[in-house]
């Protein structure tokens, strides 16, 4: 687990990926639809839910919590829960991108169904490469 | 082919685990954070296992068995109504 001297870092992390978040963001209402502005959004939306992430673990990382969040981490009904609930995420998460596709596609987003077409790809393959992982080593 | 899968899930529908969890850990008067800490899990997942709402792994099951000195079966008991 990160140790808690990482705790400045993170909130650094987290403040510059919120500002290239809103720097997006304000550039993408001056110039409307520009390239610039969707990269400066993407990547501080990745920076800001990874801060956040490494935001918690600094703040849990020492002492009594510390030794409780790791034991609420490898808990096995935990451990449970996430994969359930994952499951069934990936379950809505297929039909609600499959009629995203098809309602950008019908709005002749060309790029937009591109996109999703591909994230969809990417998760069909990701689940027949795991399944097949799992199932070799189970 | 077709009775089999039929029996299995008839198997299935019927077949429950029961513990006597709660009942060995009062009598040794113990708390459920206590018996959590000991065991590495969190106390929610004791008040599961207690409740018969969850099933533990094979792993924990024998980490119980072993906190209380008892065999599994001592702890758990696997019922099958049908057949």
């Amino acid at each position: 687990m990160t140790a808690k001297k990482y705790y400045p870092l993170a909130v650094l992390s987290l403040i510059f990926s919120t500002g290239i978040f809103i720097f997006g963001l304000i550039w993408g209402s001056r110039e409307n639809g520009s390239l610039i502005s969707g990269l400066c959004m993407g990547v501080g939306i990745m920076g800001i839910s990874g801060s956040l992430q490494w935001l918690i673990r600094t703040l849990s990382a020492d002492g009594e919590q510390g030794r409780r969040a790791e034991v609420e981490m490898n808990d096995e009904r935990n451990c449970s829960i996430r994969e359930k609930s994952a499951y069934a995420s990936v379950k809505v998460m297929i039909p609600s991108m499959g009629a995203g596709a098809i309602a950008l596609a019908l709005s002749g987003h060309f790029i937009g169904t591109c996109v999703v077409a591909g994230l969809l790809l990417i998760l069909s393959i990701c689940m027949v490469v795991f399944s097949n992982y799992y199932s070799k080593r189970m | 082919m077709y009775v089999k899968h039929a029996l299995h899930l008839t198997l299935r529908e019927v077949s429950e685990l029961e513990n006597r969890l709660e009942e060995l850990r009062k009598s040794r008067g113990i708390r459920q954070e206590e018996l959590a800490e000991t065991l590495g899990v969190s106390r929610q997942t004791i008040s599961s296992l207690e409740s018969g709402r969850y099933n533990p792994s094979i792993l924990l099951a024998f980490r119980l068995a072993s906190y209380f000195k008892l065999k599994i079966e001592d702890i758990f008991i696997y019922r099958e109504e049908a057949l």
